[in-house]
């Protein structure tokens, strides 16, 4: 469990003299802030108690290319295209004990936030504070009407499981970094856009890829953040994928997709076209590979899970059912709520989750932040050590027995924060080399009398369901990349259309051993809050038994005539 | 220099080079030999029609609140369509919806945002691939359909035309400058800082170009480009009472050169907040209203579009779907009262004004979306409903197309509706008085500008005037004009045009869109014996509890 004093330690605020003195939109936040504050006491039996505004601001684009030509919009007209300056409001009415952020219980109404608001992208304070006011007062007035629908609401259920409070007690932050930098001047769009046009070109030659694309999203925003209680906060974060994505048909029209990116938190850690075009031309040679592969029949034994993918599979089974605010919600399956202090994985694994962590290795990681979307410094938190679970991730939406934000409140803009994953790393006191790990699956497999395991190779992502009722507690993962290993010594055979199945406890019991090769994956993860950056880190994990299922097969034939021939011959197509 | 290249190439005719409009062709030859492989219960479906488009938009936008520019946006895209028809003419996979959901969440992928040649190929294969499957799969179930329901009369799918070629220059897009109309937006909505009772105050420029490329299995193509630039206003507040309140200028013009800048765009933002202010301080509608509504100005050619151009669009209804009491139902008969005549126009590119402007006008064009060349069409003539909006798709009265194919379906270009008996405003504003005390009313109601949003399909017999009015005044007995706020239309019928007891012997032009298509109209003003109004609601949430910030010049 985090003590609070860790806490406050690392909450201290961190002097910044760099920081130059003059942002016309930070002041007009905190001096509309404080206007608002004061003026805008609320309903007598509904005051105010908090206002805060997180604001991001700063340039974001996506290009991408598809058979050498940009795809969706090209050209930009105006040097400010691309700008982006995005207001968020929170306002809490009522006591902490009970505001309008509770949950209505038994209700339809979903509210994800407001929504968020474009504010001009320009410095004008004048301006900026009349958006400012009319957003706060539609949000204040709005969070009046909320509270009346949970004081309803709360008068009518029954009691609450968990008693814990609305918002926590927690110390404001001021930290002002200097402002993120303007994207023209860090990365050059053009020579991005000429690239991506030449590696999508490589698809050209190979007809049987029907769709394809070489993607690149880049962004450099400046996170604000301030609040009534004094916090004052300033972020850049750089943001950059580059990305290559395939699909393939294959004969019993079952559709074969195959994605891998490239994820950079400066512009320096962007790959060089060179080292792109290998990872495209793997690609290449998987979607082919995919698309000739016998299709994967049902199957229950065992496998190994290599350690990106483990990562993604630790993640949903794990990782979402440790977000704090599930604990509390009675529509959750809340699967680890009452057991802090016991044993949920084999003692041999240790897991935490450190968003203060820029890299592994070299390698940049994703769930990296300094401050959370409610203003609170990211804390590494230990969830679980030597099998047994000790803590939650926290969001300011307190839970019984741990009344504190350990700095993972994250939303994407436009959304409310709700307590999320950073960067969730798993560790193993009891690894073995590869080799070595391979021989015991194939043991485990003649052990088991089976005639093969699988090796899950890649996997591009996967989701869970966390509540109760209705669907089961499950959770898939969409492998992309699987192969059988046979016990009797043939060489290994790609298999498609696997995809992953189970139940999460369960899944947790079975894993035996694991690898000694910790690897990063780094992606996007969506939930309530939104879309946020997260990466996982995990040894491959072998897995005494593990279901798999048939993906579900399209109905679509593949296109009937042969792709076009192309413009220049020499290249290739439909002859 | 330039000029001899110039004489050079007027000198010598030379064969018009598209090589998108090659592409095109080559897939869709390619196209028109798609066959799925025979089954034993079925015959292979062979396409009888094809056609694709390829249009290129070139966008910008650009807005500022206040003085402060809001995120620009725009750029190049590319979009392409096709269609395929299998079965013939009398009987195809079209014109029927019954017996399965189309859904399709993407999977097509998106278009190439350039000209580039494989790119746009590759997305055409695809297209016609998915749409002949589609087209496959339609004509069974179409003939199952028949097969279990009586259907009276079938009418054809498709009609036959002469194929046209009309391949009009291929024309850059025109020179926009992003950041000289970034600072005259930004210079001309700092004028609103004046206002103390303006909450919001934009002003917004957006430029469209686009051009067209159609190529068909008959041989028809075309070829056209388009230019529209637009400037609006939107000056925005809350009464005392919670009504939200708002004013607005729109103009729209080929070329930005034809747009106001500078002090005349400055004297347009400031009246149009000096009626915002106006508004905010009138009474608001207290009472529902029947009775006579004069409407003039702007709203009398949005009135007819609601009311006349709306009901004779989309004529052609799907099998199993027939719609009770549509005006396209009365061809021959009385729909309008005796004075009214009405025309539509798309091949007219501008309009002159009574007081001599050319307008342009944007519901021109010179091939409609089926490849057919328009032509000018009486709707109403002395009252009686002669025609409406045809594409190729054949109706029960119609076989035939008359140039209105826009977008799927038939609908309306430039509408010109004018009286055999104009009378002067000022009578008609007297009438207007008259005809309110017969409903016990001391004022009538007068309006003047109505909301541009026209995109009700026709629904029977049913007319709903746009929401909610946006200038309206009471009229008295003295002469005196009282601005009001809050009224509404209720729904009313297709019986409005023969409740008209009065026309001008004024025109106003619009340019807007209808269906998401461009659109004109000309029309004098109009008066109406009786409709229902809604008064004002009286659950607005309250004023911010706060005072604006204060905003000093720029």
């Amino acid at each position: 469990m985090l003590t609070p004093l860790l806490a406050l330690a690392l909450a201290a605020p961190t002097p910044n003299p760099a920081a130059p003195a003059s942002d016309v939109l930070l002041d007009a936040l905190t001096q509309e802030l404080a206007r608002s504050k004061k003026g805008l006491p609320g309903e007598k039996d509904a005051p105010l108690y908090y206002l805060s505004y997180r604001v991001t601001d700063g340039e974001g684009w996506g290009s991408t290319a598809s058979f050498g030509a940009l795809e969706g919009h090209a050209g930009r007209p105006g040097k400010l295209n691309g700008r982006v300056r995005m207001l968020d409001i929170i306002a809490r009415v009522g006591t902490r004990d009970l505001d309008n952020t509770h949950k209505v219980r038994g209700s339809f109404d979903f509210d994800f936030g407001g929504g968020g608001r474009s504010l001009p992208i320009e410095d004008d304070k004048g301006a900026l504070e009349v958006a400012l006011w009319k957003a706060t007062d539609d949000a204040v007035r709005g969070a009046t009407k909320d509270l009346l629908k949970v004081r309803a609401n709360v008068s009518v259920k029954a009691a609450e499981e968990d008693k814990a409070p609305d918002f926590s007690t927690d110390k404001p932050q001021q930290r002002v970094e200097p402002k993120a930098k303007g994207l023209a001047d860090i990365l050059d769009r053009d020579a991005w856009e000429a690239r991506l046009k030449r590696l999508s070109s490589a698809f050209k030659t190979h007809p049987l890829i029907l769709r394809s694309n070489v993607s690149m999203q880049v962004s450099s925003m400046t996170h604000y953040f301030v609040d009534s209680e004094g916090a004052k906060l300033r972020e850049p974060r750089f943001f950059a994928r580059l990305g290559v994505w395939g699909t393939v048909r294959a004969d019993d029209g079952m559709e074969l997709d195959f994605y891998d990116a490239v994820e950079a938190t400066s512009p320096e850690a962007l790959p060089t076209e060179a080292e792109f075009e290998k990872r495209v031309a793997r690609a290449i040679e998987k979607l082919e590979a995919l698309r000739a592969a016998p299709a994967i029949e049902p199957y229950v034994g065992p496998a190994i899970i290599t350690h990106r993918a483990a990562g993604v599979f630790f993640h949903e089974i794990f990782g979402h059912r440790i977000e704090g605010h599930r604990q509390k919600d009675a529509d959750e399956g809340k699967t680890f709520t009452k057991k802090v202090g016991q044993q949920i994985v084999p003692d041999f694994i240790s897991v935490t989750d450190d968003p203060t962590r820029a890299k592994w290795g070299e390698l940049p990681l994703n769930g990296f932040y300094l401050f959370d979307e409610e203003g609170q410094p990211a804390q590494k938190v230990n969830l679980v050590e030597k099998g047994v679970l000790k803590s939650f991730l926290q969001s300011r939406s307190p839970i019984k027995g741990f009344p504190s934000s350990n700095g993972h409140g994250r939303a994407q803009p436009g959304l409310k924060p709700v307590s999320r994953q950073g960067n969730l790393i798993i560790d193993s006191a009891s690894q073995l080399p590869w080799e070595k790990l391979r021989a015991r699956l194939l043991d485990e497999v003649k052990k088991r009398g089976k005639p093969y395991g699988l090796v899950f190779e890649e996997i591009s992502g996967g989701f869970t369901n966390t509540r109760a009722g209705g669907a089961p507690q499950a959770f898939k993962v969409i492998p992309q990349i699987v192969y059988r290993v046979y016990a009797d010594g043939r060489p290994d055979e790609l298999v498609r259309g696997v995809d992953l199945v189970g139940t999460p406890i369960a899944s947790f019991e079975r894993i035996l051993v694991t690898g000694d090769d910790a690897k990063v994956f780094n992606g996007f993860c969506g939930a309530e809050s939104g879309w946020v950056p997260v990466s996982a880190i995990a040894p491959s994990l072998l897995i005494s038994d593990l279901e798999v299922e048939r993906k579900a097969k399209g109905h679509e034939r593949g296109p009937l005539l042969p792709p076009p021939p192309l413009m220049d011959a020499g290249k290739g197509g439909a002859k | 220099m330039n000029a001899l290249i110039l004489i050079l190439l007027a000198g010598a005719p030379v064969k018009d080079v598209d090589p998108v409009i090659d592409v095109m062709e080559a897939e869709l030859k390619r196209a028109m030999t798609l066959s799925m492989p025979a089954t034993p219960d079925s015959k292979p479906e062979k396409p009888y029609y094809a056609r694709s488009y390829v249009t290129v938009e070139d966008e910008f936008s650009v807005a500022a609140n206040f003085g402060a520019l809001f995120a620009p946006g725009g750029g190049r895209s590319l979009s392409i369509d096709t269609a395929v028809r299998v079965g013939n003419e009398t009987f195809d996979n079209t014109n029927f919806s019954g017996g399965g959901f189309d859904f399709s969440f993407g999977g097509r992928g998106r278009f190439p945002a350039e000209e580039d040649l494989d790119a746009i190929r590759r997305a055409l294969w695809l297209s016609y691939d998915s749409n002949y499957k589609s087209a496959v799969e339609a004509i069974a179930r179409k003939r199952a359909f028949l097969k279990a329901n009586e259907v009276k009369e079938l009418i054809p799918d498709w009609s036959k035309v002469t194929p046209e070629q009309i391949l009009l220059p291929r024309e850059q897009p025109p020179t926009i400058d992003p950041e000289a109309w970034a600072n005259t937006v930004r210079s001309a909505s700092a004028t609103c800082r004046a206002s103390a009772k303006a909450h919001g105050c934009t002003v917004s420029f957006r430029s469209r170009f686009m051009c067209q490329r159609f190529v068909a299995s008959d041989g028809a193509r075309h070829r056209f480009c388009e230019s529209k630039v637009e400037l609006k206003v939107n000056a925005s507040g809350q009464a005392s009472d919670g009504m939200p309140v708002g004013a607005e200028w729109t103009k729209t013009a080929r070329t930005d050169a034809e747009l106001p800048k500078g002090a005349d765009l400055d004297a347009v933002v400031k009246e149009t907040y000096g009626l915002l202010e106006k508004k905010l301080a009138a009474p608001a509608a207290v009472d529902d209203y029947v009775g006579p509504v004069l409407f003039t100005g702007q709203a009398a050619p949005i009135f007819f579009l609601a009311t006349l151009a709306g009901p004779l669009s989309f004529p052609r209804e799907n099998l199993g779907q027939r719609q009770q009491g549509r005006l396209t139902e009365r061809l021959g008969k009385h729909v309008s009262v005796s004075q009214l005549q009405a025309t539509d126009d798309p091949t007219q590119k501008s309009w002159t004004s009574p007081s001599g402007a050319v307008l342009p006008l944007f519901g021109h064009y010179p091939v409609d979306d089926d490849g057919v060349t328009p032509k000018a069409i009486t709707l109403v003539k002395d009252g009686v409903l002669k025609e409406f909006f045809m594409s190729r798709i054949p109706t029960k009265a119609f076989s035939a197309s008359n140039g209105h194919a826009r977008g799927s379906q038939a609908s309306g270009s430039s509408l010109f509706v004018s009286t055999s008996s104009p009378q002067k405003l000022a009578e008609l504003k007297k009438k207007l008085v008259e005809l309110a005390k017969e409903e016990d009313s001391d004022f009538g109601v007068m309006v003047s500008v109505l909301p541009q949003t026209l995109n009700d399909r026709p629904n029977g017999s049913t007319v709903q005037l746009p929401n909610l009015p946006l200038l309206v005044h009471r009229v008295y007995a003295d002469g005196r004009e009282e601005l009001v706020r809050g009224y509404g239309f209720k729904p009313t019928s297709q019986r409005v045009l023969k409740d008209i007891v009065g026309m001008g012997d004024d025109a106003t032009m619009i340019n807007t869109e209808q269906f998401g298509q461009n659109v004109s109209a000309v029309a004098p003003s109009v008066l109406v014996k009786l409709l229902e109004l809604n008064r004002a609601r009286d659950d607005y949430g309250k004023p911010p509890a706060l005072p604006r910030p204060a905003l000093s010049a720029k």
